[in-house]
C-alpha cells in the first residue's frame, strides 16, 4: 500500500492530467477501499481525469470514491467530488442513491440513512469496515450534541443492534461512563457544556468621542 | 527537473503536430485587403516607436505606451475594427518576429473584446499563443524586460480565451456543419490538457516555487552560464510564473476542482507587503477573488469572510489610483461580485465585518442579505449566479447532438451549491427557534415545531455537523486549516432535555456613531459657511 501511495504521487507529480495513469489510479482506489486508507487528493485526480475523458468514466470506481469520501465526513471531500461529476452521472444509479446517503447524514437523519444503506448492501462490496467510518463520524456529531443519552436511543441511531457490540464500539473511543439505568454520560467538550455568556460588546470610551469631537 | 524535460519534450512533439494540422485546415484568412492603405501614420509611427522601447527595455516607457497609448489609439481609430493584421504591422517594425508574436496577442486581445471573433481567429490566437509560450520557454525572452501588468494580461487574456472558446464551442445550435467538421478535427486547438501543461511549464521553468520559498530569493546563480542559473534571477520569467500560479487558480476553480485550486497557492506569502501579486491591481483581485470563491464552495464561510472583508477594505483603498484606467470597470464589477459573495458567506458565518465594508454592503446587498436571512433561497440563487466565475466544461461536446449546453457547467456548480444551502438554512432556523428558551424538553420543543421528535433530533444533529467547520488562519496557506465549533447559538441536550445558552454577540455601533459624529460636523461647518 505505502509503495502504491508513493508511486501514484510520484505520477500525479509529473502526469496528473495524463489519462494513461488512469489504471493506476484506479488500482490506487481499490487498496484504499480494501485496506480502510484514505487519499482523497489522489482520488480527486481520478475523478478530474474522467471529466476532462468522460467515456474513460469507472462508475463503479466513482461510487467507491464518493463512499470513501463520505466516510471521510465532516471534511469537504464529499462535495468536492461531486463538483467534478456531470449531471448525467449524478442522475444515474448507484451515485444519486450515494447522493441520497450523503444528503441524509449531513441533515442529521441516521435512523434513513441506516434504512436506506441495508435496502443496497451491495454497494459496501469491497470496502469492509465503511459501516463503523459512518458510526465514527454519527458518534462524533452525536457527542457535540448530547451531555447524556440513553443507549437505546443510541443504538437505533447507529444501528447497533447487540448490547456488547455497542459497548466495545464506544470503549474504543473512550467511551466508559455508563449508568445503571443505561444512560452514557459523553466525556465533557466544548460543544457539550454550559457555556457563560459572554457578551463580546465593544467599549467605547469617552476619550474617543472627544477626539473625534476635537478634530473634525 | 524532471517534470520540466518532460514537460518541454511534450511540447515541441506537439508543435510538430500542430504545425501539420495547419497546414491541412482549410484556407482561414479572412483578412480585409483594404487594409492595407488605412493604416494611419500616427499609429505607424506609434508601432515603431513601441518596438523600439520594446527592444530598448525600456520598461517603464513601455509601460505607458502598453496601458495607455495602446488604448487610445484603440479608442480613437480602432473601435469598431482590428488594429492593422501582424503581416501589415511587420513592415512598420522592421519585420521584428519577437515583437510582432507579443503584438499579435494584443491584435487578437483587441478582437476579443470589441468584435466578435471568428473561428478563424479564435484558432489563430491559440497558435499565437503556443508560439508566443515555446518561444519564452526556449529561453526567447532572457533579454527582454517588460512590466508586469502587460505579463499578466497575457496570463489572464490566455485563460479567458480558453473560457470563451470553451462556451463557444458548446453552442452548437446556430453553428454550419462545416464549422463543425473544423472543430471536430481541431481537438487540440484550446485544449484544456495543453493548456494547463503551459502554465505548469511556465511555472516549472521559472523556478518561482524555490524562489518563494527561499523567501523571496532565487536559490541558484544568476549567470545564464553557470550550471545552476536561476530563472527566478530574471523578472520576466520570475513575474510569468508567479502569475501562472495563480491563472492555475483559476483554470481550477473553472473546471470545479477547488481543493486543486487552493493546493496550487501553497507556496505564496499573503503577509508580504511586496508579494508579486500586489504588483498588478487585476492580479490581486483576481487571486482573492477566486481563493475566496474557493472557500465558499468548499463551506469555508468563516474563512470567506475573513479574508473577503479585508480584500474589499484595501480595493476600497487602491481603487481611486484606477479612475481612468481600462480596467477600472473590472475592478468595479469583481468588487460588487465579491461583495455579493461576502453577503453570502455572513449568513453562514458569526463573524462581522469592518464597519465601512458593512455600510458598503448594506448599500448594494442591504435588501438581499436580509431576505438570506429569512431562509428566502432563490436570493441565495441569484447572489451566486451574479458572483460565480463563468465554469467550462474541459471535455468536448457531444458534436452529432447539435445542441447549446454552455451553461451546463455552471448550472452544476450552482445546483450543488443550492444543495449545500438547503441543507444550512437549518442552522438559523434551530437558532432562531432555541434562542427563545434555556431549558426545555425536547419532546416539547418537537411539537411546537409541529414535527416528530425524530426529526427535530436530525435537525439538531444537522445544526451540530454544519456549525463544525473547518477554517484557517492568516498565518496558515489557503487550503490549511482546523475544525472549529463556529454556533451562533450554543446548546446541548442532557438526556431529554435540551439546555440552551445564548451567547450574544453585540452588534457595533461605536464606529457607526463616530463616523455620524464627523458627517454632522461637516455638515455642520457647510452650513455655517453658507
Amino acid at each position: 500500500m505505502e509503495q502504491l501511495s508513493f508511486q501514484v504521487n510520484e505520477l500525479l507529480q509529473s502526469r496528473r492530467y495524463d489519462p494513461d495513469i488512469l489504471p493506476d489510479l484506479e488500482r490506487y482506489v481499490e487498496a484504499q477501499c480494501l485496506e480502510g486508507a484514505y487519499d482523497g487528493d489522489a482520488n480527486l485526480a481520478c475523478l478530474k481525469l474522467y471529466q476532462f475523458y468522460p467515456e474513460k468514466t469507472n462508475v463503479s470506481i466513482v461510487s467507491k470514491i464518493l463512499l470513501k469520501a463520505l466516510a471521510a465526513l465532516p471534511s469537504s471531500d464529499f462535495v468536492s467530488c461531486l463538483y467534478l461529476l456531470s449531471e448525467k452521472i449524478q442522475r444515474e444509479a448507484p451515485i444519486s442513491t450515494i447522493i441520497s446517503w450523503a444528503d441524509a447524514l449531513e441533515t442529521g437523519k441516521f435512523v434513513e440513512f441506516w434504512n436506506s444503506l441495508h435496502n443496497h448492501e451491495e454497494l459496501l462490496k469491497g470496502l469492509p469496515g465503511i459501516e463503523d467510518a459512518f458510526r465514527e463520524f454519527m458518534l462524533a456529531v452525536i457527542s457535540r450534541t448530547y451531555l447524556r443519552i440513553h443507549l437505546s436511543l443510541l443504538k437505533k441511531l447507529l444501528a447497533i443492534s447487540g448490547q456488547d457490540e455497542l459497548f466495545s464500539f464506544l470503549s474504543k473511543h473512550g467511551m466508559t461512563d455508563i449508568s445503571d439505568d443505561d444512560i452514557l454520560r459523553f466525556p465533557s467538550r466544548e460543544e457539550n457544556q454550559p457555556r457563560p455568556k459572554a457578551i463580546l460588546g465593544e467599549q467605547l470610551p469617552l476619550r474617543k468621542v472627544l477626539e473625534s469631537l476635537i478634530h473634525s | 527537473m524532471n517534470g520540466q524535460e518532460e514537460d518541454s519534450r511534450t511540447f515541441s512533439s506537439w508543435k510538430k503536430n500542430n504545425t501539420t494540422d495547419v497546414m491541412t485546415s482549410p484556407d482561414l484568412s479572412d483578412r480585409d485587403p483594404d487594409a492595407f492603405h488605412s493604416v494611419p501614420e500616427s499609429v505607424q509611427q506609434f508601432l515603431s516607436y513601441f518596438r523600439q522601447k520594446f527592444r530598448e527595455g525600456n520598461v517603464s516607457e513601455v509601460h505607458t505606451l502598453y496601458e495607455t497609448t495602446f488604448n487610445r489609439y484603440s479608442e480613437r481609430y480602432f473601435k469598431t475594427t482590428s488594429w492593422p493584421s501582424p503581416e501589415i504591422v511587420a513592415k512598420y517594425v522592421d519585420d521584428d518576429e519577437v515583437f510582432l508574436l507579443f503584438y499579435k496577442e494584443l491584435y487578437y486581445r483587441h478582437i476579443y473584446s470589441r468584435l466578435v471573433p471568428t473561428l478563424a481567429q479564435r484558432l489563430e490566437a491559440w497558435e499565437n499563443y503556443c508560439e508566443l509560450f515555446n518561444f519564452i520557454l526556449n529561453d526567447g525572452i532572457m533579454d527582454l524586460d517588460l512590466p508586469p501588468s502587460w505579463l499578466w494580461d497575457i496570463t489572464d487574456e490566455f485563460i479567458y480565451q480558453f473560457e470563451t472558446w470553451c462556451h463557444y464551442r458548446s453552442r452548437l445550435k446556430n453553428k454550419t456543419e462545416e464549422d463543425i467538421a473544423f472543430l471536430k478535427d481541431n481537438e487540440h486547438v484550446w485544449n484544456v490538457n495543453f493548456l494547463l501543461q503551459y502554465l505548469h511549464a511556465m511555472v516549472n521553468k521559472s523556478n518561482i516555487c524555490p524562489w518563494l520559498l527561499n523567501g523571496n530569493e532565487p536559490v541558484g546563480s544568476s549567470d545564464p552560464d553557470d550550471e545552476d542559473f536561476d530563472y527566478s534571477t530574471i523578472p520576466v520569467y520570475r513575474f510569468l510564473g508567479y502569475f501562472s500560479i495563480i491563472g492555475l487558480l483559476r483554470v481550477h476553480c473553472l473546471l470545479g476542482d477547488y481543493k486543486l485550486a487552493l493546493m496550487v497557492l501553497q507556496p505564496l506569502d499573503f503577509d508580504d507587503n511586496t508579494a508579486l501579486f500586489t504588483r498588478v491591481t487585476a492580479c490581486y483581485i483576481s487571486l482573492y477573488y477566486y481563493m475566496t470563491f474557493a472557500f465558499l464552495m468548499l463551506r469555508r464561510y468563516e474563512d470567506a469572510v475573513r479574508v473577503l472583508g479585508s480584500t474589499l477594505l484595501h480595493i476600497g483603498r487602491i481603487k481611486q489610483h484606477h479612475t481612468r484606467s481600462y480596467q477600472y470597470e473590472q475592478i468595479h464589477k469583481r468588487t460588487d461580485q465579491m461583495l455579493a459573495l461576502l453577503a453570502i458567506s455572513l449568513v453562514f458565518s458569526t463573524q462581522h465585518v469592518d464597519e465601512s465594508v458593512n455600510s458598503m454592503l448594506r448599500e448594494k446587498f442591504g435588501d438581499k442579505l436580509t431576505r438570506m436571512r429569512q431562509g428566502e433561497e432563490s436570493v441565495f440563487e441569484e447572489l451566486f449566479v451574479y458572483a460565480c466565475p463563468k465554469f467550462v466544461s474541459p471535455c468536448t461536446p457531444d458534436y452529432d447532438r447539435p445542441m447549446d449546453r454552455h451553461m451546463e457547467a455552471s448550472h452544476l456548480q450552482t445546483k450543488i451549491f443550492m444543495r449545500e444551502v438547503g441543507q444550512r438554512l437549518a442552522v438559523p432556523e434551530v437558532k432562531s427557534f432555541l434562542s427563545l428558551y434555556t431549558s426545555i424538553e425536547l419532546r416539547k420543543l418537537a411539537q411546537f415545531m409541529e414535527t416528530s421528535e425524530e426529526s427535530f433530533r436530525s435537525f439538531l444533529f444537522c445544526f451540530k455537523h454544519k456549525t463544525f467547520v473547518f477554517r484557517g488562519s492568516s498565518g496558515q496557506a489557503p487550503a490549511e486549516g482546523n475544525f472549529v465549533s463556529c454556533a451562533p447559538v450554543s446548546f446541548y441536550v442532557d438526556n431529554d432535555v435540551v439546555k440552551v445558552t445564548d451567547t450574544k454577540m453585540e452588534s457595533k455601533f461605536g464606529e457607526y456613531f463616530l463616523q455620524h459624529i464627523g458627517k454632522l460636523q461637516d455638515f455642520i461647518q457647510m452650513l455655517e459657511r453658507k
